[in-house]
Formats: C-alpha cells, structure tokens, sequence
C-alpha cells in the first residue's frame, strides 16, 4: 500500500495527525494475548484514529504517513503514556502479571533519551520494566541499527522486554539472531497461514527449536483456526494471539474480560 | 459626525466606494482561499486515507 506522497500532503496530514492527537481522535484498542494453557497473560496495545466527518482510518494508512511527516514522535509518545496509564489502571483493580506490547518504531528508538523516557514512564506510572515488551519490526532492525544495539541493550539491562516482530518475512541471519538483545520472537501471520504446508511446519518446528535453545519466547501472530491453534499447542511452549482468540477491543471490553479472568484464578486458588 | 472632502463630492464618494470595495474583495478572497484549504485538506485525506485504489 505504498502511495507516492508529495511534500503538501506530507505537512497537512502530518498536521492532521498531531490535531488529532490533541483533539483526542486517536485511541487504543487491545488484543489480548495467551499463554499454552489458555491464559490471558498480556495484550498488544494498537493505535486506531476516528476522523470527525470522515470515519475510522485504518492504521496501515495512517501510521506510514505518521512516519514520513515525523509525527510518529508525538504519536509513539502518546501511545507508550496511554498504554502505561491503561497498565496502571488494570494494576490498581487487582490485575497483576499482566504484560503491555507496544509497537515502537525506529525513529522513536533513534532518539538519544529513548531509553531515559521509557524509565522516565515506567517510574511515572510505578510499572515493573516486565510488565512492558517494546516490539520492533524485523525489517526495522535490519535496515536502521546497523549491527548497533547499543540503545536497545540499555533497554534489556533495565528489564524491558524487547520483541521482534513480524519475524520471518525479514532478512534475519541465525547469527543477527543470536546477537540481537531480544528476548521475543513474534512469528509473522504468514508463516501461522500456511501451516497447512507440511514444508512450512517442518520450518517452525525448527524455528520453536531454535528459540529454546536461544531462550527466546515464541508468540504466534494472526492465529484464525482451530487447525492453527493445534499445531502451535503442540510446539508448546507457544503464546498466541489471533482473531481466533479475541480481536483487538477497547480498554472496557479487555477490562471486563481481564476482572472475569481474575475472578475465576482466585476462585481457583481457593478450591486448591 | 462628518468629515469635510475638500474638492468634488463625487470624487469622495468614489474612494469610499473604493474602500468599500477592497474590503468586501479581501473578505472575499479570504474565503475563497479558506474554501480552497478545506477542498485541499479533504480531497488529501480522502486520497491517502479512504482511497483503495492506491
């Protein structure tokens, strides 16, 4: 979906953007995400825009745009505040372990006090540097860092878990793999959608073998059938998220299901 | 209240009606260039945001 963006456009929707921002248009919707046993362990924060008169506008549109224009600054900023205020907020209800993913991109990761503004929240909003996992697309790491990790690294040291997401559909080496300071690998859709391929599940069952050894967690994206969920329960341990599972929702749907969630543990933990 | 024009009464009331005319052809284009900047911004957004041609 690459549209040729010409510098008017560039300014104005950049502009739009950051209006939009201030206007309160933009929100978070979450997709939860599930451990091997079925349980809600953490959610993906995703970005989504309502344009007065226009409509919703999808984020594979606007977020290249935020981009180009320099906006994704102010957008990545108000999505890591919006979604440690959320984590904070599910905290104080009694909902603990939960992990937040948030989707960072490279020019918000190249800023020299990146690393300071992630510590800066997490003490902000008196989070666990576990409970965050800043995701980073594999095609971002290899075509913007340049073998240096330096900032991500400072990252991983402060306890952040790092993720690299869309894993598989890059240029990822066994080597980059080894010496990248992730802790996550988010298979991409593509390889869960053909499954069906007896060459494609030899690959993953090497690629879950590769990552144990790695001690790397394995979550499994755009998970949509049965068949799917099956095979990814098999290579246990495998984390899932899909539409099979739950479709991104906002804040007070994820809520209810997180207290119903949290319910039922303790009634658990009471019979045992 | 009134100011005395001195000369031709007909040639004050032409730069009155001059001035009037500037003002009502600013306000105008004005509009016209807000009228344009809403054209431009919804045309844009509907371009890079709504088209599925692209």
């Amino acid at each position: 979906m690459m549209i040729e963006t010409n510098q008017f456009a560039r300014v104005l929707l950049g502009n739009e953007i950051r209006q939009g921002l201030l206007s309160d248009e933009f929100c978070l919707h979450y997709q939860p995400q599930f451990s091997s046993e079925g349980e809600l362990y953490g959610v993906e924060a995703l970005a989504r825009w309502y344009l007065p008169v226009f409509g919703w506008v999808s984020p594979a549109r606007f977020i290249p745009m935020a981009e180009e224009s320099g906006a994704i600054i102010e957008l990545g900023d108000w999505v890591i505040c919006t979604a440690c205020q959320q984590l904070r907020f599910w905290q104080s209800l009694g909902i603990d372990g939960l992990t937040m993913s948030i989707n960072v991109s490279t020019t918000q990761i190249s800023r020299p006090n990146f690393p300071q503004s992630i510590a800066d929240k997490l003490c902000e909003y008196d989070l666990k540097p576990a409970s965050l996992t800043l995701e980073i697309t594999e095609t971002d790491y290899f075509e913007h860092f340049n073998g240096s990790f330096k900032d991500l690294e400072v990252l991983r040291d402060i306890g952040v878990n790092l993720a690299l997401d869309d894993f598989g559909i890059g240029h990822s080496s066994f080597q980059w793999l080894a010496e990248l300071p992730v802790n996550i690998l988010k298979l991409d859709r593509s390889f869960v959608r053909s499954l069906n391929r007896e060459s494609t599940r030899s690959v993953v069952r090497n690629l879950f073998q590769m990552a144990s050894d790695l001690s790397l967690k394995v979550v499994a994206e755009g998970v949509e059938t049965e068949v799917e969920l099956g095979f990814l329960q098999s290579m246990s341990p495998c984390h899932f998220q899909g539409f099979l599972m739950g479709r991104p929702r906002d804040a007070v749907s994820v809520t209810s299901e997180l207290l119903m969630q949290n319910q039922y543990r303790g009634r658990q933990q009471l019979i045992s | 209240m009134y100011f005395e024009v001195s000369g031709d009464d007909f040639v004050a009331d032409l730069i009155g009606l001059a001035m009037v005319l500037v003002n009502v052809g600013s306000y105008a284009i004005l509009c016209m260039y807000f009228r344009l900047l809403g054209y431009f911004r919804a045309t844009t957004i509907k371009r890079y945001f709504y088209d599925d041609r692209d």
